[in-house]
């Protein structure tokens, strides 16, 4: 599903169906088979029961909606429609009166890029980890300096000193104030 | 019992010390989350569920979100205007114009007529709302199931047709919606559905889960897919500041005050219908504005009417979503399905019995919205510097603190890390859902809406005695479900005209909006 760099620069998503399609297709096909192991699941569980007074019919068509609507979903994205299928999403509210001040606001360059959500992602669940052992405090200093690192902050004394501040703070207001509980963890709080 | 005598005797709740402070700080602390980029009221209520969790006093609570909720308005479109980031799709109109006359040095104009607008409208939409909520609530009395089934229905499928760019991926969000609703065990029978043999599933999928991962996760994941491509600028207040009263000079008051009228007018009935809350009243406010203006050709390029419309009718919508919500139960917004779930954490269920049960917690919300709006009148341009300021925080300390909050709040609601983890879990959906343009707020519908709807029509068949076709002898029922098909042909509705009239132009869907 990775885009590659050599599309044409410049132009909103909905402009260019064509790099993103096989992407798209990928997405429909696997949300229908999900659809279809939740619906088999859904109709196994019914266990022929589908009285709709009562409760293993709402499953069976919900499922069978995904399903149905999946197959739809694909079925505009097939190759020979595709063009007209993404031409007849137009642009949104904000494109078709795009102002002509300047240079535009967004940037032309709409490359994506998968290393840092996936290393924000790995630092929430070292956080979520952490949390119940180590404590809210010392686990959400490390998250926030770690999150801010990657998400290009080079300042790494401020971000600690952020991070230090916060963290005391939302804990005491929690604990003390709020009496909420969060994890007091290795230290002595 | 007369609305007069409910609202004073509202009035004189709020207007206690301790409540008035209770709406300070919701309104601050609305504003100041408001603010931050890319986060709209929806996630700012879900995120400061827990602050409320301590009060035992449901009203106080209630107050606080009020003002919770008009703050995170207010400060959407402070960054609408100042940052070109609408948090919400609502504030997509008040971006186009207001951030484009913030950069010709007119910010605080546009911050003026969109603060004052947003008061006008809500003064007048709390108004109505205090008006129609009873008489709605009586006539909510004599709904039965089959017809709290249609209207259910006709809720969640309308929103899904009007609101997003396509209405098979709007079906599908929706379903991925009704899906999590069935998660957990069914409150008839008992019978565990979906739950895949694990404890942590049995009690079903938490409407603050789902939005903080959708809204939170999902959303600072997709920022940090395109880190690159964010506006950064910040456009400057200081000129142009100085003539006229309120920083709007006399010129700027005569081209905002109709708009502002005409907003609320397109924004409460709109609000009140099942259409997805504030965004289709705020399209149709800029289109009438854009085209009635003698001044055209600003538009696009910073004009006041484009502000002062939109943001009215953002406001009044919210006033109009409340009529649903409190007199039916019935949420039509992301919002205001955020603001049944803290209904439900207090044990209060809305519907036509709240007005009975509990009207001293109506009208003292009621009476707190009315409060809220002078509130942030107050505070909203005095202290604008300091959300300048706030917007000043650097883009990776500010999403860095927003996934902070984020975990923090579903941690402290729920208790458990397994929670944070479903949360994890559903904000990658939710990245995904970003990254190929489907539209969130049909998932939240069909998660609030999906089981009461499975709940009433069980429960209609069951006082029918399994007769299916009680759901089309009763002509209410009958009506609603009508409804709901035209719904799904209305998006397409040009297209049909265009063919009727033999042209092969206008192929467009109409579109009012991106998702919430």
């Amino acid at each position: 599903m990775t885009v590659t760099s050599d599309e044409p620069v410049g132009r909103s998503q909905q402009d260019r169906p064509t790099g993103r399609l096989s992407a798209h297709v990928v997405v429909a096909a696997g949300l229908l088979a999900v659809g279809i192991a939740l619906f088999w699941i859904a109709v196994q569980a019914a266990e022929g029961d589908f009285d709709p007074q009562g409760p293993r019919l709402a499953p069976v068509i919900v499922t069978g909606g995904w399903v149905a609507i999946c197959a739809v979903y694909l079925v505009q994205l097939r190759p020979g429609r595709a063009p007209a299928a993404a031409a007849a999403e137009p642009a949104p509210v904000s494109d078709t009166s795009a102002p002509d001040l300047d240079e535009p606001d967004t940037t032309a360059n709409t490359s994506v890029r998968w290393s840092e959500p996936l290393l924000v992602a790995a630092g929430l669940v070292g956080f979520a980890v952490a949390l119940e052992y180590a404590g809210f405090v010392v686990s959400a200093v490390g998250f926030f300096v770690w999150t801010a690192r990657v998400l290009g902050s080079r300042n790494w004394i401020r971000d600690s000193v952020v991070a230090v501040a916060l963290s005391l703070v939302i804990y005491l207001t929690f604990t003390r104030l709020l009496d909420l509980f969060l994890p007091g963890g290795v230290l002595p709080l | 019992m007369n609305v007069l005598g409910d609202l004073l005797s509202g009035f004189g709740t709020v207007l206690s010390p301790q409540y008035l402070l209770y709406a300070a700080i919701g309104v601050t602390l609305g504003t100041f989350v408001g603010v931050l980029p890319g986060i709209g009221p929806a996630l700012t209520i879900a995120l400061l569920l827990p602050v409320t969790f301590s009060l035992d006093d449901p009203i106080g609570a209630f107050i606080m979100f009020a003002g919770i909720y008009y703050g995170a308005m207010y400060g959407g479109s402070t960054t609408s205007i100042l940052l070109n980031t609408p948090g919400e799709s609502a504030s997509v109109a008040t971006a186009i114009e207001g951030h484009q006359m913030a950069r010709r040095g007119r910010a605080k104009a546009a911050l003026a007529t969109a603060a004052i607008g947003s008061f006008v409208a809500g003064t007048i939409s709390t108004l109505l709302l205090s008006v129609f909520a009873q008489p709605v609530a009586k006539l909510a009395t004599t709904f039965r199931a089959a017809d709290y089934f249609a209207l259910t229905l006709l809720a969640m499928v309308a929103v899904t047709a009007l609101v997003g760019r396509s209405l098979v991926r709007g079906l599908i969000s929706l379903v991925l919606g009704l899906f999590l609703g069935l998660v957990g065990i069914d409150g008839l029978t008992g019978q565990p559905r979906f739950t895949f043999g694990t404890m942590e599933l049995l009690e079903g999928i938490d409407v603050v889960v789902v939005i903080v991962g959708l809204f939170a996760i999902g959303e600072t994941l997709h920022v940090a897919s395109r880190l690159r491509q964010l506006p950064e600028h910040i456009a400057p207040l200081s000129p142009g500041g100085s003539a006229g009263f309120g920083w709007m000079t006399r010129d700027d008051w005569r081209r905002s005050w109709r708009p502002w009228l005409r907003g609320t007018a397109f924004g409460f009935p709109f609000g009140a219908l099942p259409s997805g809350g504030a965004d289709v009243p705020t399209f149709l406010s800029y289109t009438y504005e854009r085209h009635r203006s003698k001044n055209k050709e600003q538009f696009g390029k910073g004009a006041i009417e484009g502000v002062a419309g939109p943001e009215a009718a953002n406001n009044a919508a919210f006033s109009g979503v409340l009529v649903p919500m409190l007199t039916l139960g019935i949420p039509t917004s992301a919002t205001a399905a955020v603001m049944l779930a803290a209904f439900q954490i207090f044990n209060l269920q809305p519907g036509p019995q709240l007005f009975d049960r509990s009207p001293e917690l109506v009208w003292a919300l009621i009476a707190s919205l009315y409060v809220g709006n002078v509130l942030l009148l107050a505070l909203n341009l005095p202290l604008i510097k300091l959300w300048v300021k706030v917007l000043q925080i650097p883009r990776p300390m500010l999403y860095a603190g927003i996934l902070l909050f984020a975990t923090l709040g579903v941690y402290a609601a729920t208790s458990s890390v397994n929670q944070v983890f479903i949360a994890y879990a559903i904000g990658l959906i939710g990245w995904g859902m970003r990254h190929f343009d489907f539209p969130i707020a049909p998932v939240i519908l069909g998660l609030i809406l999906g089981p009461m709807m499975e709940l009433q029509f069980r429960r209609a068949l069951l006082v029918g005695n399994g007769d299916l076709t009680i759901f089309v002898t009763r002509p209410l029922t009958l009506t609603l479900l009508l409804l709901t098909g035209l719904a799904l042909v209305v998006p397409y509705l040009p297209r049909i005209i265009a063919r009727i009239r033999g042209r092969r132009t206008a192929p467009d869907r109409l579109v009012f909006a991106e998702d919430d």
